[in-house]
């Protein structure tokens, strides 16, 4: 295990082109599980085959624990093959002409350990994911979870000092996406490698992440816990990236250590956000809520962000209702559960051109510099 | 329903037709290696042909020539082509372009041509010769009528034609494989050698058998550079029981029997041995594509190539415009005369018209039969309906000397077809036949790629069958037509195998005429101009359907943007409405893939 170090990380593909990573700093701690989230195109794959090695960085500084990886500067490069890490892939890259034990064990191969060492290492790694009763056959026969399964042993069985994870379930149908979700963190928890793990699907770095890392075109828009990245977006970039669907104009009333208040353009509504760094009163801001965060009916009453508003919209989803509301020329867009709809209202819900009261917890609220 | 049903009478017609065309005649070599006697005149049926042909020790000696010759010429190729297809894909080497144009160009020039200026470049007064100088005795220090001759001018060709039938697979290689053993702690090296070569190994072997196949068909070389050395192989063999009194049908006909069961069998080895090792591997997102830094390396990847391109291809062309202006063969000097000389023969004139008829006509027929196959194959529910891409298959392997006996036999037994003998209808025959499954194989991937709703939301939207046809069907696949024309049609106007045997006085073409001077003493400066004006032909051809296409792909995207206009014009512009329309997809045509389709011959 290792800490990962990435300093003033630069990478240009030509020397003309605009760069895929201008200058990332990043430290991963020993034991970490640590997610690039982004787009396509964010260079959060780039990084991480930097960190492998597979691409060689044309600027800055890589270290693996105390090792120094990559510095250009210094015509310091280690290649892949000395970095001593584990790595899983999109495309499960596993190797067609040999048996799935033969692909688990080639790591241990390459590292020479002992025939009988090697078995034994490989057995207990296809134990631990549950695949041992495969050794034998090739390893394409597989279905693709069960290659992703083997590709995670392979990258396990030498007990490397990093893992690297390149969007290893993009390849997977929803239902084995989760199911081996559970498994990495299971895996994650017994193992406790430092982790890099690369993807762009925001469910996936919320259940798996200590910490994640959200870029955007190679820079890094913020980082945090799960839970500061769900619930604190920085920036408008970040709230739309992890599923923030409301954003209204606001003006800030009053900004201190307790919270803020502002008010929403064009109308009397006041809301109450928590508090943020770097935002004063008479600032233009935006607000941001998710629309499964307002509540709406009864249970509204008693809330401090309490309002007003006209249904204008109702699209049926099944499980779910969306509500289109407004409170002058302000658009919220609220998503009821079909359940909670018939709890909140047992004699009818709302129609079309009706008023309706609704409220948004304070802490569901992100108030966002323009 | 009723359409379907309306169409079973003429697909079994098609069928029915097919079968005929392509399978009949083999059919009547089987015959006439049972029966004594000229094709066509009274004879008795025995095994006479069989005793002679396999009694004689010296058939046994050429098979073993043929494998040995085979083999060698398999080693120069597969290496070479992949080691320079590793190059120009993979890695950064300068001038990976070039080497593939490089390689077409090598590919798409007959052979007889190689054959022919190697037999010049090592005569006494030969570039090689002068360079290398003579020994001793005063023979000549390396002498193409040699083995050694033989197996490098057909190995170097071979190098182009495995290069160009290596360049998908190797280009196709899944990366992360690689990188997954990088990772794993193995070296570039290592990787190269327990990643990439075993998983490649199955298309290896198979174009390795496939090689060797091809090689032991192969007459041009065998004949020219082989024959003068005493050196036979199966074709030259074949084509001397049939060239020397007395003429022997039933023994040229039994080892050309013999032949194809060899080459059948291998055939059949390579797809049991490799029908279930075939390593289609998930690919992901292809992270990125470009090619590796070898460093320093890359300039002695450089230097392969060059040298490759040197001995392959600018030394024989050098040689050959040297010789083609000797006023004899050998002897220094300058005169235009045998090209003057050439334009004032009545016979040349004769068999250009004769090449180019027969190259034009067979290239067109040979593809539009390909793409109905394939077409019948993919949209007919009938059971029959793949019948004729198997019989079509069974004939890839066919050598053209044999094929050209077996059309002998065909079309000499049966009264009413004996007429077409001797005419340039045959030879025109026989060429459709040899290079039909190499158009197959350049089209049937476009054409399999004719998706089915292409064409039903063509009719939804209001076209007729025919309108669909032109205005979907054919501009989706046209620049694959095109390319596999040309490809079969210069590998017909190139063929020697199939006139030598089929051609009359009249119906002579050029790369029979160039044989004919060459083998005629003194007249080899001749015969370098004629060859050389057949290559100045064949490329000008080729370069005015390079014009074509472009100008036909020009007018398609011209008229794809303009309908985008339109389309902008009458509503409002959105800026999505725009860019899709640009971005429709222009076919392009595939010439690559045509060209190392058309490497399996």
């Amino acid at each position: 295990m290792a800490r990962v170090s990435i300093e003033s990380l630069e990478k240009r593909y030509s020397p003309q082109a605009a760069p895929a990573v201008p200058s990332l700093d990043l430290q991963i701690e020993e034991g970490e599980f640590l997610t690039l989230l982004g787009p396509s195109g964010c260079g959060k794959t780039t990084t991480l085959r930097c960190v492998a090695g597979l691409e060689r960085p044309t600027g800055g500084r890589v270290s693996i624990g105390d090792e120094v990886v990559d510095a250009p500067a210094q015509r310091t490069h280690v290649p892949p093959e000395k970095r001593d890490i584990g790595m899983v892939f999109q495309s499960y890259a596993l190797w067609p002409h040999m048996s799935v034990a033969a692909n688990v064990g080639y790591p241990l191969r390459m590292r020479k350990v002992s025939v009988p060492d090697r078995a034994r290492r490989v057995r207990d790694v296809l134990e631990l994911v549950g695949l041992d009763e495969f050794a034998g056959r090739m390893a394409t026969d597989l279905s693709g979870g069960q290659q992703q399964r083997v590709a995670l042993a392979r990258a396990l069985v030498a007990n490397p000092r990093l893992l690297l994870f390149d969007e290893p379930l993009s390849n997977l149908d929803a239902r084995l996406r989760q199911d081996m979700r559970t498994e990495l963190r299971d895996m994650h928890r017994r193992v406790g490698t430092t982790s890099l793990y690369v993807t762009h699907d925001q469910e996936e770095a919320v259940s798996l992440s200590t910490r994640i890392v959200l870029l955007n075109k190679g820079r890094i828009e913020q980082v945090g816990t799960p839970r500061e990245i769900y619930w604190h977006p920085v920036s408008h970039f970040v709230a739309d990236f992890v599923g923030y669907d409301n954003f209204l104009r606001a003006t800030v009333v009053t900004a201190d250590d307790h919270g803020i208040s502002v008010r929403l353009d064009d109308t009397e509504l006041r809301l109450d956000c928590p508090a943020r760094a770097g935002i004063a009163a008479g600032d233009a801001v935006e607000v941001a809520m998710r629309s499964a965060s307002v509540i709406m009916g009864e249970p509204a009453t008693a809330m401090p962000n309490r309002f007003t508003g006209t249904v204008t919209d109702i699209v049926y989803l099944g499980d779910e209702y969306i509500y289109a509301l407004e409170v002058g020329p302000q658009r919220f867009s609220v998503s009821l559960r079909t359940a909670e709809v018939a709890n909140i209202w047992p004699h009818g819900s709302p129609l079309v051109g009706q008023d309706v009261i609704a409220g948004i917890p304070v802490d569901s609220l992100a108030c966002l510099p323009l | 329903m009723n359409r379907l049903r309306s169409a079973q009478p003429a697909l079994l017609l098609f069928l029915l037709f097919i079968a005929a065309f392509f399978g009949y005649p083999l059919l009547m070599l089987v015959y006439g290696a049972f029966r004594s006697g000229q094709p066509g005149t009274a004879g008795e049926f025995g095994l006479s042909g069989f005793v002679n042909a396999y009694g004689d020790p010296a058939t046994w000696s050429t098979l073993w020539a043929s494998v040995l010759y085979a083999l060698g010429v398999q080693a120069i190729g597969i290496v070479g082509g992949f080691v320079l297809a590793w190059l120009a894909t993979r890695t950064n080497t300068p001038g990976s372009r070039t080497i593939t144009i490089t390689m077409v160009t090598i590919f798409a020039i007959p052979t007889l041509f190689f054959a022919i200026s190697w037999g010049m470049l090592t005569g006494p007064t030969g570039l090689v010769t002068q360079v290398l100088g003579t020994g001793p005795d005063g023979q000549v220090r390396f002498d193409a009528l040699s083995w050694a001759g033989l197996i490098l001018v057909s190995g170097l060709k071979s190098v182009a034609v495995m290069y160009l039938l290596l360049m998908g697979p190797v280009r196709a290689l899944n990366r992360s494989m690689e990188e997954a053993s990088l990772l794993s702690g193995a070296g570039r090296v290592r990787t190269f050698l327990e990643i990439n070569i075993p998983i490649l190994l199955p298309t290896l072997s198979g174009l390795a058998i496939l090689g060797f196949v091809n090689s032991l068909g192969q007459l041009d070389v065998a004949l020219i550079l082989g024959v003068p050395a005493g050196i036979y192989v199966f074709p030259t063999q074949i084509y001397d029981f049939l060239a020397t009194t007395p003429i022997r049908y039933d023994s040229a006909s039994a080892l050309a029997l013999l032949l194809i069961a060899i080459i059948y069998l291998l055939v059949m080895i390579r797809s049991k041995a490799l029908g279930n090792r075939n390593f289609i591997t998930v690919t992901g997102k292809a992270y990125r594509v470009e090619r590796e830094d070898i460093g320093r390396w890359r300039w002695a990847g450089l230097a392969l190539f060059l040298a490759y391109a040197a001995v392959a291809l600018v030394l024989p062309l050098v040689q050959l415009v040297i010789g083609s202006f000797q006023p004899i063969l050998g002897v220094t000097g300058f005169t235009l005369r045998h090209y003057t000389e050439l334009l004032t023969t009545p016979n040349v004139l004769r068999a250009l018209q004769n090449t180019f008829f027969v190259g034009i006509l067979a290239g067109f027929f040979a593809t539009v039969l390909a793409v109905v196959i394939s077409y019948v194959a993919l949209r007919s529910k009938h059971r029959l309906s793949k019948v004729p891409e198997l019989i079509v298959w069974a004939v890839v392997a066919v050598p053209g000397i044999v094929l050209a006996l077996a059309i002998t036999w065909a079309y000499l037994s049966v009264p009413g077809l004996r007429t077409l003998y001797g005419s340039v209808w045959i030879v025109l025959i026989a060429l459709v036949i040899v290079v039909t499954p190499i158009a197959q194989r350049a089209t049937s991937g476009p054409v399999g790629q004719l998706a089915v709703e292409l064409e039903e939301s063509a009719r939804v939207s209001g076209a007729s069958p025919v309108r669909m046809m032109t205005s979907i069907v054919v501009p989706l696949i046209g620049p694959t037509f095109l390319a596999s024309w040309f490809i079969t049609g210069v590998m017909a106007a190139g063929s020697l195998d199939i006139p030598i045997l089929l051609s009359s006085t009249k119906t002579e073409t050029v790369s029979l005429l160039v044989y004919n001077y060459y083998t005629q003493l003194g007249n080899g400066s001749r015969a370098a101009a004629l060859l050389l004006l057949l290559l100045a032909l064949l490329a000008l051809g080729g370069a005015i359907l390079l014009g074509a296409g472009r100008l036909l792909r020009w007018r398609a995207e011209r008229r794809t943007r303009s309908r985008g206009d339109l389309v902008d014009a009458v509503r409002p512009p959105s800026g999505t409405a725009r860019t899709a329309a640009q971005s429709h997809p222009t076919p392009t045509p595939d010439d690559a893939r045509a060209v190392s389709a058309a490497g399996t011959r």
